[in-house]
Order: C-alpha cells, then sequence, then structure tokens
C-alpha cells in the first residue's frame, strides 16, 4: 500500500462511506478558516486585498502571510495573532468524523496509529525504490519540480505512493522531450477529473468538460515542471532543452519507469520514457 | 493620462497567453496581439508594432530564439522580454546575446511579472 492519506484509508478499509468522507471535508472546509478570511472577519484586510493576496498565491508558492508582509498589508503583530487565531480554531478530519457519528474515537485512535506506520513504510519503501533506479539523479530533480509546481501552480498536494515499471491506466497522457546530456520525455498521466482539477485551479476558471483549452493547460503545467527541471540539470553543468509538449496515446514502453503519486483528488502518474 | 504601452504576447499556449492577459489587465500594459509561433510573432510584430514583445522560447514550426533574431532584425531597438519555463544558463544566455532586454521563468506571478515590464520600460524606453 501506497502513501495516502487518513480520510482515504478509512475510506479503503470500508470503515467510512464515500459520503461521510465529503460531508466531513466539506466541514473542514467550513470550519478551518483561511487566513484572509480570517484577516477579513478581524478588519485587518479588505476582501479586495485578501482576493489579491489570494491570486498571487494561486501563482507562487509563497505563504499568505508572506505576501501580505511582502505587500505592507499586514505587518508582523497582526500575522501572529492570525496564525494563533487559525491553530486555536483548526479542527481536524479525524475530530469531524468522530463528532458526525461515522467512527468511534477508539477505532479511529486505533486506525490513526496503523496510517502513521504503514506511512512510514512507504514512505521507506518509495525511497529505497528511487535510490536503486539508475537513472535516479534526474528523475530525483524532475519529481521534486513535479510537487513543488503542482503545488505552487495548481495547489495540489501530492504525495509519491510508488515506484515501478508498470503504467496506469490514465485518460489523458501529456508528453514532453527533453534532449541534451540525457534524453527522455518527461510523461504525466492523469484521470479526467484530475485533468479538470488541475486546469481549474491553473487558469481560475471552472472546467466542467475536458476540453482543448484543458488539455492546453495541463500541456502548459508540464511545459513548466519540464523547464524547471532542466533548469536543475543545467546549474549541475548539464546541457538541456525541450521539445513543445505533446498530448500522446497508447501503452508506455516497457522501459518507463513508473512513478505513482496521490492527491486527494486522484491518483495518477509521473512516467519517463529513456 | 499615464501612458499605455502595447504589448504582444507570444505563447504556444493558449492558457499562458490567458494568465499573461489576466495579470496585465488593468494595468499601464495593454496587450494588442497575440502569436502562436515565432513565425506569427514575427509578423504579428510588423502589423501590430508593439513597444514590448512578451515571447516564449519552446514553440513549435519556429522556436522564441530565432523568432528574436528575426524580430532584432527588422527593429534593433525593439524590446522584448522572453518568458519561459526553460530557465536554463544556456537559454538565457543565447537570449540576451539574441537582443532580449530581459527573462522572465515560468511560472508567471502578475507581482514579477508587473516588476519586470515596469524596470523593462525604465531601462530602455525612459519612461
Amino acid at each position: 500500500m501506497g502513501a495516502k492519506f487518513i480520510g482515504q484509508f478509512l475510506l479503503e478499509k470500508e470503515l467510512i462511506t464515500r459520503e461521510a468522507l465529503l460531508a466531513a471535508t466539506e466541514q473542514q472546509l467550513r470550519v478551518n478558516l483561511t487566513l484572509g478570511a480570517l484577516a477579513v472577519a478581524k478588519g485587518f484586510l479588505s476582501e479586495a486585498q485578501a482576493d489579491a493576496i489570494n491570486l498571487e498565491q494561486q501563482r507562487s508558492d509563497k505563504r499568505f502571510g508572506e505576501i501580505a508582509i511582502a505587500r505592507s498589508m499586514l505587518n508582523s503583530q497582526q500575522l501572529d495573532e492570525l496564525l494563533l487565531a487559525q491553530k486555536a480554531q483548526r479542527v481536524f478530519l479525524g475530530e469531524i468524523l468522530i463528532q458526525q457519528g461515522h467512527i468511534s474515537r477508539e477505532k479511529f485512535e486505533a486506525e490513526l496509529v496503523l496510517f502513521n506506520q504503514e506511512q512510514e513504510r512507504s514512505a521507506e519503501l518509495v525511497k529505497v525504490n528511487l535510490h536503486s533506479l539508475p537513472q535516479y539523479g534526474v528523475i530525483e530533480d524532475f519529481l521534486d519540480m513535479t510537487l513543488k509546481i503542482l503545488l505552487r501552480v495548481a495547489k495540489e498536494q501530492v504525495k509519491i505512493t510508488s515506484v515501478g515499471y508498470t503504467a496506469l491506466q490514465c485518460a489523458y497522457t501529456f508528453a514532453q522531450r527533453v534532449k541534451g546530456d540525457q534524453q527522455f520525455d518527461y510523461v504525466l498521466a492523469l484521470p479526467e477529473n484530475m485533468v479538470r482539477i488541475l486546469c481549474q485551479n491553473f487558469l481560475r476558471i471552472d472546467c466542467a468538460v475536458v476540453n482543448e483549452l484543458a488539455l492546453d493547460a495541463i500541456g502548459e503545467v508540464v511545459n513548466i515542471i519540464s523547464g524547471s527541471g532542466c533548469a536543475k540539470l543545467s546549474a549541475r553543468g548539464k546541457e538541456a532543452t525541450l521539445d513543445p509538449p505533446r498530448v500522446i496515446s497508447g501503452a508506455a514502453p516497457a522501459n518507463a519507469v513508473c512513478i505513482g503519486m496521490s492527491s486527494i483528488e486522484a491518483d495518477f502518474e509521473v512516467r519517463f520514457y529513456f | 493620462m499615464s501612458r499605455k504601452y502595447k504589448v504582444l504576447v507570444v505563447d504556444d499556449s493558449t492558457a499562458m497567453r490567458m494568465l499573461i492577459k489576466a495579470s496585465l489587465q488593468d494595468s499601464e500594459f495593454d496587450v494588442v496581439a497575440e502569436a502562436g509561433d515565432g513565425g506569427e510573432a514575427v509578423q504579428s510584430f510588423k502589423v501590430s508594432a508593439p513597444d514590448l514583445v512578451l515571447l516564449d522560447i519552446v514553440m513549435p514550426v519556429m522556436g522564441g530564439v530565432e523568432a528574436l533574431g528575426q524580430i532584432m532584425a527588422q527593429d534593433k531597438n525593439a524590446v522584448v522580454i522572453m518568458v519561459s519555463s526553460l530557465g536554463t544558463e544556456d537559454a538565457v544566455r543565447e537570449a540576451l546575446k539574441t537582443g532580449a532586454k530581459n527573462f522572465l521563468q515560468k511560472p508567471v506571478e502578475q507581482e514579477s511579472l508587473l516588476k519586470i515590464l515596469r524596470n523593462t520600460v525604465d531601462l530602455f524606453m525612459g519612461r
């Protein structure tokens, strides 16, 4: 079993239902206020100011407070007050599941211990498997950028769940050729809902269906990841350049290195075709 | 009324052009033309006569650096800023050597985009 989130862990063990998880995560979103909402509630920021910071946050990996201070919209005392208030009112998913009667406290606490043990084992296994790959260096650089860029431009917190040579079946596959000292395709294989969610978060528009614009947006996300990966290679003295990204179809080649990824939304895959 | 600067945005990604346009909305920079590859960029530069060009590097048909060379051949004073995911030393060096005035690595944040545009205007267009 790979790395996952506690809600997903409980769902897979059939200890809670999908509806219960959905209700609990929605409740969590309602209860756990963002720093922006807290700042507006306390009169530190106007809604327009909070929106402007959120917009910048959407396009960067900077924290809300960091941007607000840099723009002189908040001072450090106000930020500390907001952070304390946020911490004080924060409710964890498990607590909501217990409060809503979806699982008993004893059962949840026992499962949390198992979950944490599994996460540790899984992280160790992924680390060992990654290190054993012959192309470990370049893969590490590109995986690092994948996690950072998905968080930065698409607000998706992602974990690596597996390392292997068997490709997952995904609805959409995006590839970009990296050329230079090392030649390979960087590939992002996504299920349909992940394409829509990434597009929505990247462009800040509704994306009800996967259309040409959505495919183009994900191609651009792939391009940003690959370009940043190439910059890392370049910083280590390696030559690297790119062809434009493209949507591909068909089975992955037998020698494809497949890195399983998981976000709260879906499982997907990053592949390297050497 | 403060001056408006005409901007040509060149990127093969429609999504990226949308993001750049949204970032420049309500600023002193007006997107007057768009192009999806280097060849279109060279043509569009002739027709729209922009004050500034935001030019991607990795594009099909004709890449950004080749387009930059052709734009500089048309107008040696053209003010072109490369906006690319490819932030390698070679890419930056080649673009600047070919005549780009500045370089911004994607992802593009509104604040950094406006800052680089304003700095470039101050340095090369004597605002």
